[in-house]
């Protein structure tokens, strides 16, 4: 095949990044070389195939079917959601019982449950006097929690930040 | 452009509120769209109907996100491209299927023509995952420039610059192929 500078602007030519006037001479010339004219035969075959469809096989049944499964687990989550908070609010409270103790150093079985009341008294009126501290620390739990587990709250934080 | 804009936004508002025949018409109207952007870059036409499939069922269930049934289409092609791009990543490691093998899309009359479209499809198959999508939705149903723009979540006023240097890539892989191409 010859050689042609000018077929470097063909690409350019037809994506439409030549001037009026750059488009006029590389056609005006194209139409004398036979270089550009092959050029340009080629980049109609390859427009002609970027252009061929290919025909898609019948799938709205089953995007449909699928759409109606989801459509109906969506109705059952909330029910089954709330079970699993319930469960995890559950464990969370028998955790507490057990591990409160084990913080505050003693044992229910061991000191009876009056001693186990005024010792959660205590920690309760502890908790009130220092009622901003623990209110900061509370909200700062409560964003990491979010931020770990809720990817909307994290994708609203960042694009905030 | 095969489907008109006009018709189209009725139809995602009636889609909007479950009709399923409103949904079965937008399908049909933009499958083909789909389907070919599938084929086109997982050159697999199993995988393409499967993804094809999943692009649908995500677009109809993320209907709500949609801020103009206008933008039904190019909203459609953002995720097929998100979708096409996330099962490459995947399937990196994986061997690809040729198009010889895969023996569908190449059903032209002329072996002439078949061994012409092999060629600049195995070219296009050569090409980035991002530059094959430029040119699919850039010649196949001619998406406005501003509609790739959208599409590809690229400026609008460098959509041309990035086409034209698929292009000049995709010509650089057929040298060499002029005379196949052209008899």
């Amino acid at each position: 095949m010859r050689f042609c500078s000018e077929t470097e602007k063909i690409p350019a030519l037809r994506s439409g990044n030549l001037t009026e006037e750059q488009a006029f001479a590389l056609r005006r010339h194209a139409s004398q070389c036979p270089v550009c004219q092959q050029e340009m035969l080629i980049e109609d075959e390859i427009e002609r195939e970027l252009a061929r469809g290919s025909a898609a096989p019948e799938i709205e049944g089953r995007v449909i079917r699928e759409l109606k499964l989801l459509r109906l687990a969506d109705t059952e989550k909330p029910t089954r959601r709330f079970y699993q908070y319930l469960a995890i609010s559950a464990l969370s409270m028998i955790l507490g019982f057990l591990i409160m103790p084990y913080l505050l150093h003693f044992s229910v079985l061991r000191s009876g449950p009056y001693f186990a009341l005024t010792r959660f008294v205590t920690l309760v009126v502890f908790l009130k006097s220092h009622l901003p501290v623990m209110f900061v620390i509370g909200n700062a739990l409560m964003a990491v929690s979010l931020f770990l587990t809720y990817p909307r709250f994290r994708r609203a934080l960042l694009s905030f930040l | 452009m095969s489907s008109n804009q006009s018709d189209i936004a009725p139809l995602v508002a009636q889609s909007r509120t479950g009709d399923e025949l409103a949904v079965r018409r937008l399908i049909a109207r933009h499958k083909d769209l789909i389907y070919t952007i599938m084929i086109r870059m997982v050159r697999h036409p199993d995988i393409a109907r499967d993804l094809t499939h999943d692009t649908f069922v995500r677009a109809f269930r993320r209907l709500p996100d949609l801020r103009s049934d206008e933008l039904f289409k190019t909203w459609l092609c953002a995720i097929a491209r998100r979708i096409a791009l996330d099962h490459l990543r995947s399937e990196r490691r994986k061997p690809t299927v040729s198009l010889e093998e895969t023996g569908e899309i190449l059903s032209a009359a002329d072996p002439a023509v078949e061994r012409r479209r092999a060629i600049i499809q195995h070219a296009l198959s050569r090409l980035s995952p991002r530059d094959r999508m430029l040119l699919v939705l850039a010649y196949y149903q001619g998406l406005s420039l501003r509609e790739v723009a959208l599409a590809m979540k690229i400026p609008e006023s460098n959509v041309r610059v990035y086409i034209q240097r698929a292009r000049g890539r995709l010509r650089s892989l057929l040298k060499g192929h002029e005379h196949e191409i052209l008899f």
